[in-house]
């Protein structure tokens, strides 16, 4: 596993690359504009090549910036998922049902999109999937919903554009690929912490009718009803050795929040200087590191409790020692506090907030 | 379609090079320089200000109009203007003998620009009335040209759900049909996306032909369509809706020089909001029914 800096050319996100390129004309966008200041090229671009995420992210801004119409990241998303169907995505065609669909997508998320991290839940009614990554974490703060939290507006509107575009790309690329594997579209609900966008039209046409904005976070909530549907060419071994193959060829990469991210999951007192030395690196350049993705590691971790105590008090509704457990927090008083402090509510006012 | 239509325009191009011209001959056949002294700069700021804008005002004119009558009275009232415009400005510079017949006649070009102006706008409402009347189900009580969606040259799905709630809030019924083509993903994919453009914009244009003059079409987005149909019923509805599919059903499309055609399928749901209805809630309810309708494999 490498861990990637901000800067560090190390990711390989081709097919996302190809997608935006690819769908310039189509968005009336100008194809030469788009690439400038990335350090990429179109004619030396491919399979192998390796990006960096702050060359991502200035494409993302480029788009924002050229593009001319409400519906370029769905054009985008449904490019990206023809794109994948050729190549990694090609064995999510022979999932057996929905459980092995998702299993096989994660997989595939990790390959083909950039910049995102997926944290499943699981409650009553269905799974949630939560798309956290870079500051998109810092955005999804409960304040919409729940609490009054200070937040930076102004940092919030430069970024939530391009951070609604990558998810715009994100989202419509899964229900196109979903949709393509059984044949017919099936229903999920897409939450999102913006607001309702001016080109909701879009959304609800791309993606269906079930969309929900400001939520404090985004996420795709799946039906138990959808793990059990089936697909049309269900072929167990195929689907193995494709896994097994795609597994071979992409390198297993991690931005440094991700990995910060992944050790607070772990160990939820885990500290900065314990998460450098673990990083072999000092509690110096770990903090610089992640100011260049414009974060620190108190914001990282302070999204990552907001969104668990959310969701495992909230909407799987679990007593205060288990989502203690979960949580891997060993103190129960300390536990009630910690929730206040990161939602601004306390677990059973959380728990009545449904 | 090009951008400006200013190369439609050469004749009054050039007039307005001429007017220019010989604006600045009189001045330097009949005055004298002014000493330096004398120049009122903030004069000269303020004066040379609505030459230069009366001549970008020519400029615009004849970028964004076709030839006509409207535009040639437009521009001609436009240059008596500036010619009077131009003269005022070097009259910062130059002196004059005393009774010169250049002062005298200096304000008359313009006097007399307001009025071919005056005209030239009666006659443009004239021809909006007109253009409107071209635009009838296309466009509802609201121009707002940045929604127009260019492929189809329909408004977008925002200004549609603005149009329904404007019917609604003004107490009338509101008749709805929305229509998706199905699997059209596959569609753009196989043809690519031109052709799927060109199909989307052959199918705005037949959804146009089966509605009444007082109706409304959009594209709601991507392959949807949507109409608004004041006071309909939904009995109404429903046969306009299968109509509608009937036609799409038929429509026989080809790609490139391909002889053989492409059929396509398109599904439809209808409802009416009462007044006393929610809109955002029915809407809703619409839009999941339309999800769950089944698409019938593409042939």
């Amino acid at each position: 596993m490498t861990i990637s800096g901000f800067s560090d050319k190390q990711l390989s996100y081709t097919l996302f690359i190809r997608a935006i390129i690819h769908s310039c004309e189509q968005c009336n966008m100008p194809c030469q504009a788009l690439l400038r200041g990335t350090g990429l090229f179109d004619d030396t671009l491919h399979d192998k090549t390796l990006v960096s995420a702050s060359q991502i992210i200035r494409l993302l801004q480029n788009t924002v910036k050229l593009r001319r119409q409400p519906d370029t990241g769905f054009i985008i998303g449904h490019r990206l998922a023809a794109l994948s169907h050729q190549s990694h995505a090609m064995f999510l065609q022979h999932s057996k049902n929905g459980v092995q669909w998702i299993r096989a997508a994660q997989i595939l998320i990790a390959d083909i999109l950039p910049l995102l991290q997926v944290e499943r839940y699981n409650t009553a009614d269905g799974d949630y999937f939560v798309f956290s990554g870079l500051s998109l974490d810092r955005h999804c703060s409960l304040s919409a919903t729940l609490t009054d939290l200070p937040l930076d507006t102004h940092k919030l509107k430069l970024d939530s554009h391009y951070h609604s575009l990558l998810l715009e790309i994100v989202f419509t690329a899964l229900t196109a690929l979903l949709k393509q594997w059984h044949g017919k579209k099936l229903e999920l609900q897409f939450l999102f912490a913006g607001p309702t966008p001016s080109n909701l039209p879009d959304y609800q046409t791309h993606l269906g009718a079930q969309v929900r904005f400001g939520h404090g976070f985004n996420a795709i909530k799946v039906s138990k009803k959808l793990l059990h549907v089936s697909g049309q060419s269900p072929n167990s071994a195929y689907l193995l050795t494709l896994i097994r193959m795609t597994r071979q060829h992409t390198r297993k990469t991690m931005l440094l929040p991700q990995a910060v991210r992944t050790m607070l999951i772990a160990d939820s007192e885990i500290t900065l200087s314990d998460a450098a030395v673990a990083l072999n690196i000092s509690a110096a350049t770990l903090k610089r590191r992640l100011k260049e993705f414009d974060l620190n590691f108190r914001q990282i971790s302070d999204a990552l409790r907001r969104e668990q105590a959310v969701f495992l008090l909230k909407y799987s509704g679990l007593n205060n020692e288990q989502g203690a457990m979960k949580m891997a927090i060993a103190d129960l008083t300390n536990f009630r506090r910690a929730v206040k402090r990161w939602t601004g509510l306390t677990p059973s006012q959380l728990r009545q907030n449904r | 379609m090009n951008k400006t239509q200013l190369s439609q325009h050469p004749v009054w191009l050039a007039i307005s090079v001429v007017v220019m011209a010989a604006g600045l001959n009189l001045a330097l056949l009949n005055g004298t320089l002014k000493p330096a002294a004398d120049i009122v700069l903030l004069d000269i700021a303020g004066e040379g200000s609505i030459f230069m804008f009366t001549l970008g005002w020519i400029v615009a004119v004849l970028a964004s109009r076709p030839r006509g009558r409207v535009t040639s009275l437009m521009s001609a009232g436009l240059n008596c203007f500036m010619f009077t415009m131009l003269l005022d400005v070097l009259d910062e510079f130059f002196d004059y003998p005393p009774h010169s017949w250049v002062s005298v006649i200096e304000s008359v070009p313009a006097a007399l620009g307001m009025v071919v102006m005056s005209i030239a706008l009666y006659l443009w409402h004239k021809e909006q009335l007109a253009l409107n009347q071209q635009l009838y189900r296309r466009e509802w009580h609201m121009r707002s040209h940045e929604q127009i969606d260019p492929v189809t040259q329909l408004y977008r799905g925002a200004y549609w759900r603005g149009r329904v709630s404007a019917c609604h809030s003004a107490g009338q019924a509101a008749g709805i049909i929305l229509l998706d083509l199905n699997n059209f993903s596959h569609f753009n994919q196989r043809y690519g996306f031109t052709e799927g453009n060109r199909f989307l914009k052959e199918i705005g244009q037949l959804i146009l032909m089966h509605l009444r003059p007082v109706d409304l079409a959009c594209r709601y987005a991507g392959d949807r369509f949507a109409l608004l149909l004041p006071d309909t019923d939904s009995q109404a509805l429903t046969t306009i809706a299968g109509q509608l599919e009937a036609s799409v059903n038929q429509i026989a499309f080809r790609t490139g020089l391909n002889t053989t055609a492409i059929f396509h399928s398109a599904r439809t749901v209808t409802s009416v909001i009462y007044p006393t209805d929610a809109p955002d809630i029915a809407l809703h309810a619409l839009l999941l029914q339309l999800d769950n309708a089944d698409e019938a494999k593409v042939v």
